[in-house]
């Protein structure tokens, strides 16, 4: 340990060595046991100097009270803190309820659609506008169609919202002359604009 | 002589707490210790208002550091770190007070007052006997290795120490350069520091001191 080191620990207590020094040298402190007894040894000198005669002398309480928190491994409290700030837990806990809400929200909707494309199938019929005039269309899955295996499904976004073609509306109706088994899936074309008629799809689910 | 602009770069007291505090908020127990063994004597000296046995003493001020340690993570800097320890030394010696059934007397220490705190009450058989001889040889060989030091080192060293200057006000007292300042207020605690050593070697030694 050269005197430099030690004239530099006497000025650092006195709050006068330069800024990048002090940070090197508190540093170094916290490696080299010899810098830190010096330092140790110039506060008690200060503190021998300083205090009143009847004021008990405290020494090396600072190796007891880092001994204590050695044998506690205190990681407990060194876990406390480097563990995850609070302000993180503050911004996490509204994105998980908002989580928790649009996946709700996602939930219902698809219930929702479900629910009318059985409407759809079992009732059988569609409501369709197309360019503000709604025509009566009648649909007949015939034997030779059912069997081609395919279906010529409307928007049903349509029938989404029966309220935009009401009074003008009229049925699909599905004339099932013959009897067939119909491997078919409606495909639903989610349109926000209603008024705007997506163009008819066809899906083939047969193999 | 240090210029005005070297000046402000210096690190101050307060700013040196903070960069140890800051190291031992990672974790660091090393720069902690720094810590203790900078505000131990203080610390000590706070609980002492209140404590006359000097097992308790050490004790408390060994328990109000752990808790400065566990209460690290919420120091922010907005007072001084003196100032923060203080209160929680404070608190740490009435608690203890309260807990053994006995009446907590100068309640209204303030910070600005710990180290002027008069000696309002003494404290009769404050150490053990072997801790009191140790206690009055360590005084003693820093008192005489001041005695021994030239005029110039031992001016500096008492103006600095006792009677708080600056280095600065120190270099005007003492008509020279800070530098000089610098370099004399170190050579003498150098030489006391080397005058204890002997007598401070011993970790033993030491922890028997303690105990």
């Amino acid at each position: 340990m050269s005197d430099k080191s030690n004239e530099q620990i006497s000025n650092l207590m006195d709050g006068e060595l330069e800024i990048n020094a002090s940070k090197f040298l508190l540093k170094r402190m916290a490696t080299d046991e010899s810098l830190s007894n010096t330092w140790d040894s110039y506060h008690l000198i200060k503190s021998c100097l300083q205090k009143e005669s009847r004021e008990p002398l405290i020494i090396d309480v600072a190796g007891l009270v880092c001994q204590q928190l050695s044998h506690k491994k205190c990681s407990s409290i060194k876990h406390e803190i480097i563990s995850t700030p609070p302000h993180i837990h503050r911004w996490l806990k509204p994105v998980i309820g908002v989580g928790i809400a649009a996946s709700v929200a996602i939930m219902s909707v698809f219930m929702l659609q479900n629910q009318q494309v059985d409407g759809l199938q079992s009732e059988s019929y569609i409501n369709v506008a197309q360019n503000n005039v709604v025509k009566p269309i009648k649909t007949t899955i015939s034997a030779n169609v059912a069997t081609s295996g395919k279906i010529i499904v409307p928007p049903p976004s349509l029938s989404r919202f029966p309220s935009v073609s009401a009074g003008n509306s009229y049925n699909y109706n599905q004339d099932f002359s013959h009897t067939v088994n119909m491997p078919y899936l409606l495909i639903i074309n989610q349109k926000s604009d209603n008024r705007q008629l997506s163009p008819m799809r066809i899906k083939d689910v047969s193999d | 002589m240090k210029n005005k602009q070297d000046k402000n770069t210096d690190m101050s007291e307060k700013a040196i707490d903070l960069e140890l505090v800051k190291q031992a908020q990672k974790g660091d127990i090393k720069a902690f210790e720094l810590l203790v063994q900078r505000y131990q004597q203080k610390v000590g000296g706070v609980v002492s208002k209140l404590i006359k046995d000097y097992h308790e003493i050490q004790d408390i001020t060994q328990d109000v550091f752990i808790k400065v340690y566990k209460a690290l993570p919420k120091f922010r800097g907005d007072s001084a770190f003196y100032t923060w320890i203080y209160r929680i030394a404070i608190n740490t010696a009435k608690n203890h007070l309260v807990a053994k059934g006995r009446r907590i007397q100068n309640s209204d220490i303030e910070p600005a007052d710990a180290e002027n705190f008069p000696s309002s009450f003494e404290h009769q058989n404050f150490d053990t006997p072997d801790a009191e001889y140790e206690r009055q040889e360590i005084e003693k060989v820093v008192h005489d290795s001041i005695a021994d030091l030239p005029d110039d080192l031992k001016k500096a060293i008492i103006l600095r120490e006792v009677d708080g200057l600056s280095y600065e006000e120190i270099a005007k007292e003492m008509d020279c350069p800070i530098g000089t300042v610098r370099s004399r207020i170190f050579r003498a605690r150098d030489a006391v520091d080397s005058a204890l050593k002997p007598l401070l070697q011993n970790e033993q030694k030491r922890a028997n001191y303690v105990r």
